[in-house]
């Protein structure tokens, strides 16, 4: 009896140093599209901050509207990326500016799944009105 | 190990009985021999995959910064899979990354001084590519862990010394 009672307890061990192990690689795998995301919306947020205003890719869009691409590293899709730019009003000059286009905000979201997990990086800047 | 009295009072093991026993162990030991080596292969990838990870933040990130800083640029793509930047300041002599043959790492290297590598994993593909006159695409930068997994990011830098 104590035998077998051994033998169960010292199975469940191996299946759970094992499973954690795979649990373990499946983090370490996701950890790295999150870091390409990341890179990826950085990219994104530079572009947008090196074009001016007028630029298609960086259009001011009502809320709700969004600019969307491909998330892609060599070649292979990971997920979709979506940014918005919308003007905002700086306080600081005036709380009752009429003028509500002081500076714009730019968010950029890129949307991946590793497995069934889905996940997001999200980064905001403000850029000067022009 | 058992142990009985039997009616003759003779005491041990039988060969059939020790033969089991010893075919069990075997069985037993081989399972954890290679439950044993295929977590310490699994830990050993997973271990260089997020180092690799980490080496290919560092690059990006030095990239972006030396490249804020910067006031112009050139792509070298002479190597179409091996490119290299060279960046120029208003104040500060030029830096050029350049990818290394010799140890396959992405060298900064600043009016020929070799400033050092970034990281320490294998570079398998370093590609830019000019976007306007203050924007650079890193392409693709691949690498490979020294258990041959490959690790792969890209982005986008902005020139902002002008």
């Amino acid at each position: 009896m104590e035998v077998i009672v051994a033998t169960v307890i010292a199975t469940f061990a191996v299946i759970g140093l094992a499973y954690t192990f795979g649990m373990g690689r499946g983090f370490i795998d996701r950890f790295e599209v999150g870091r390409a995301a990341l890179a990826e919306a950085q990219g994104r947020m530079e572009m947008i901050a090196s074009r001016p205003a007028s630029d298609t890719l960086c259009r001011i869009y009502p809320v709700g509207q969004y600019h969307m691409s491909y998330f892609r590293v060599d070649g292979r899709t990971l997920g979709t990326e979506l940014w918005t730019v919308i003007w905002k009003d700086d306080p600081a000059d005036n709380p009752n500016d009429p003028n509500q286009h002081d500076l714009r905000e730019a968010t950029v979201t890129v949307r991946f799944q590793h497995g069934e997990i889905p996940d997001s990086v999200r980064l905001t800047r403000l850029l000067p009105p022009i | 190990m058992t142990q009985w009295s039997g009616a003759s009072g003779e005491r041990g093991v039988t060969l059939t009985e020790l033969t089991i026993i010893g075919v069990l162990a075997t069985i037993v030991m081989v399972a954890l021999t290679g439950f044993y080596m295929n977590s310490q292969r699994m830990w050993m990838d997973t271990s260089t995959k997020a180092m690799a990870q980490r080496d290919a933040t560092l690059i990006v990130e030095t990239l972006r910064q030396r490249v804020h800083e910067a006031d112009d640029y050139v792509v070298d793509t002479d190597d179409a899979i091996h490119n290299s930047l060279t960046l120029s300041y208003k104040y500060n002599p030029t830096l050029v990354f350049d990818w290394d043959s010799s140890d396959s790492l992405i060298h900064i290297i600043q009016t020929g001084t070799d400033l050092g590598a970034l990281g320490q994993t294998h570079v398998l593909r370093f590609e830019l590519a000019p976007d306007g006159p203050n924007l650079i695409d890193l392409t693709l930068l691949e690498q490979r862990t020294a258990t041959g997994d490959t690790v792969r990011i890209q982005s986008q830098f902005q020139l902002l010394g002008g």
